[in-house]
């Protein structure tokens, strides 16, 4: 039973990292140090100034990102593993944290920043929708088809003849 | 007039009587010349005869003396008034004090008086003892004697009234209630008595008294607020009215809490004109607008709107309805609005995004789907 597929990956767990959803630490990131009860768990994130303290798991995402270190570890610890898996520059990377960021930037667009996406967007749509038709064309022309079954039946005799006079030859 | 009326009934009187019918008269508050002549005429006998002459030689030879003296007809005319209106007054009094026959002989004399010195009719008569006045479409008269003597009487009524009235007040001043009073308190070590407050203390130390409210005078007078968003120069999205939707700038705030706001025309055909700050929305976009010299001509004044009351003359009425005139702005608002744009233009053309920017004026705003105005940012 090896084999068989674990239907869950993200666990609470020590050293699991997650997104705090709720709360004054709200867009944040830390990982699990230890589990308080079944709803709640103990919390560190000094590298991303979360203070050690117990979550509501309703206030938390888990993400796929985990580190290692002891079990109840104090924040020494957990600082030491953060840095070593170089989860930083990790998360900002990841797509979660990218679309995050987007959503907020998104928010804070004002009246004329949003006229000026609209017509930077349309213009991109355009220059995308001509090039798109373009290629379009060059599959499905029916000229072109023909053109190119002519050339195609030119260069079957071409090749025909050539062939009957290479066996003449022979 | 009801005084002609008696005369014939007087006709074969005697003194007394006549005398006597006199005072009736009097009392009735009508004396007037022309009745005393009638009298006169009918009572005529010897002594009566003997008297006149008497008093005509006497008369005759005062009057002329006086105009001897004061040339003039003007003159003479006072003075016979001066005359006239003494011996009347005379003949009153005499009758209210209920004279006897020998008395009423003697202001007989002076009536004779009125009648020989033929003064104009108009003298004596009516305009010294009487006034006259419309009232319910007749003439009345009023006595002037007897009503200032009612009047009098009405005075000196409110007068003891009034003097009873200060009794009553001053009476009710002496029984003022003590304030405070003392009242025993059975029961053991209650203190025996206790002081009690009968009116209510001006003072309380846990009491909160309204406080007074501040003046503010009259609605045009008030202080106006304005978000502090609206300041000049910057876009806002009319929300209501004709051209709700479009982008427009900000170009004054007005002393009538309404906001000065243009287009530009050119780009999405707003003129000049005022909105209420609750009809706009007011974005972060901003243009620097201290170059923009405004005409003076531009505040609330200007922008009244002028009623035209139409007066429609009798000739002119029609059956069919008039047709209504649509708005047209004059040449003045024209000529200001060019002024206005011309600088406004120039202003967006410095601007570093300029073309954004005249795109951005000229389009209208829209909410798109999952686009919240309470979520969004302007």
């Amino acid at each position: 039973m090896r084999r068989s597929i674990r239907p869950f990956k993200r666990f609470v767990e020590t050293g699991r990292v997650v997104f705090i959803t709720d709360g004054p630490y709200k867009g944040k990131t830390c990982c699990i140090v230890d589990c308080v009860d079944q709803k709640s768990v103990l919390v560190d994130g000094p590298e991303t100034g979360v203070p050690r303290q117990k979550l509501r798991l309703s206030q938390i995402h888990l993400t796929k990102f985990k580190i290692n270190f002891p079990f109840n570890g104090p924040t020494k610890l957990v600082r030491k593993a953060w840095k070593k898996n170089e989860l930083d520059d990790k998360w900002s990377k990841s797509r979660w944290a990218e679309r995050f960021l987007n959503k907020h930037k998104r928010a804070a667009l004002t009246d004329f920043d949003r006229f000026k996406l609209k017509r930077a967007r349309s213009i991109r749509n355009k220059i995308r929708s001509e090039e798109y038709k373009k290629l379009l064309k060059r599959l499905y022309n029916p000229i072109r088809k023909t053109l190119r079954n002519k050339r195609a039946k030119k260069r079957a005799i071409l090749k025909k003849s050539k062939n009957a006079e290479s066996g003449k030859k022979k | 007039m009801v005084e002609k009326k008696s005369a014939p009934k007087e006709k074969k009187t005697t003194k007394k009587i006549a005398s006597k019918e006199k005072k009736t008269e009097k009392t009735e508050k009508k004396p007037t010349k022309k009745i005393d002549k009638k009298i006169e005429k009918k009572t005529e006998k010897k002594t009566e005869k003997k008297i006149e002459k008497k008093i005509k030689k006497k008369i005759e030879k005062k009057i002329g003396k006086k105009v001897e003296k004061k040339i003039g007809k003007k003159i003479e005319k006072k003075i016979g008034k001066k005359i006239g209106k003494k011996i009347v007054k005379k003949t009153d009094n005499k009758v209210e004090k209920k004279t006897d026959g020998l008395k009423t002989e003697k202001s007989q004399k002076k009536k004779v008086k009125t009648a020989v010195s033929k003064k104009p009719s108009s003298l004596a008569y009516g305009k010294v003892m009487f006034q006259a006045f419309l009232w319910r479409g007749k003439w009345r008269f009023i006595n002037k004697a007897e009503a200032e003597k009612a009047r009098k009487k009405k005075l000196a009524k409110l007068a003891k009234l009034k003097s009873e009235k200060k009794e009553i007040i001053q009476k009710a001043k002496k029984k003022k209630r003590p304030t405070i009073v003392t009242k025993p308190i059975k029961g053991e070590k209650n203190g025996e008595f206790r002081k009690i407050h009968l009116k209510r203390k001006n003072y309380y130390p846990s009491l909160k008294r309204p406080k007074a409210h501040r003046p503010r005078g009259f609605y045009s007078k008030h202080k106006r607020f304005f978000r502090p968003s609206l300041t000049p120069g910057t876009v806002l999205i009319l929300l209501a009215g004709v051209n709700k939707g479009k982008r427009v700038v900000l170009l004054k705030n007005l002393s009538s809490g309404l906001l000065l706001v243009t287009g530009p025309y050119l780009l999405n055909g707003v003129p000049l004109r005022r909105v209420q700050q609750c009809h706009v929305i007011g974005t972060k976009t901003k243009l620097d607008i201290h170059s923009l010299n405004l005409p003076a001509k531009l505040n609330d004044q200007f922008f009244k709107r002028i009623i035209e009351k139409k007066k429609i003359k009798k000739g002119e009425k029609t059956i069919f309805v008039p047709k209504k005139k649509s708005y047209q702005p004059n040449a003045e608002r024209k000529e200001l609005q060019k002024v206005v744009d011309k600088q406004l233009l120039e202003v967006i053309k410095k601007h570093p995004q300029k073309k954004l920017l005249l795109a951005y004026l000229s389009a209208m705003f829209g909410l798109k789907n999952n686009q919240y105005p309470h979520r969004l940012q302007f």
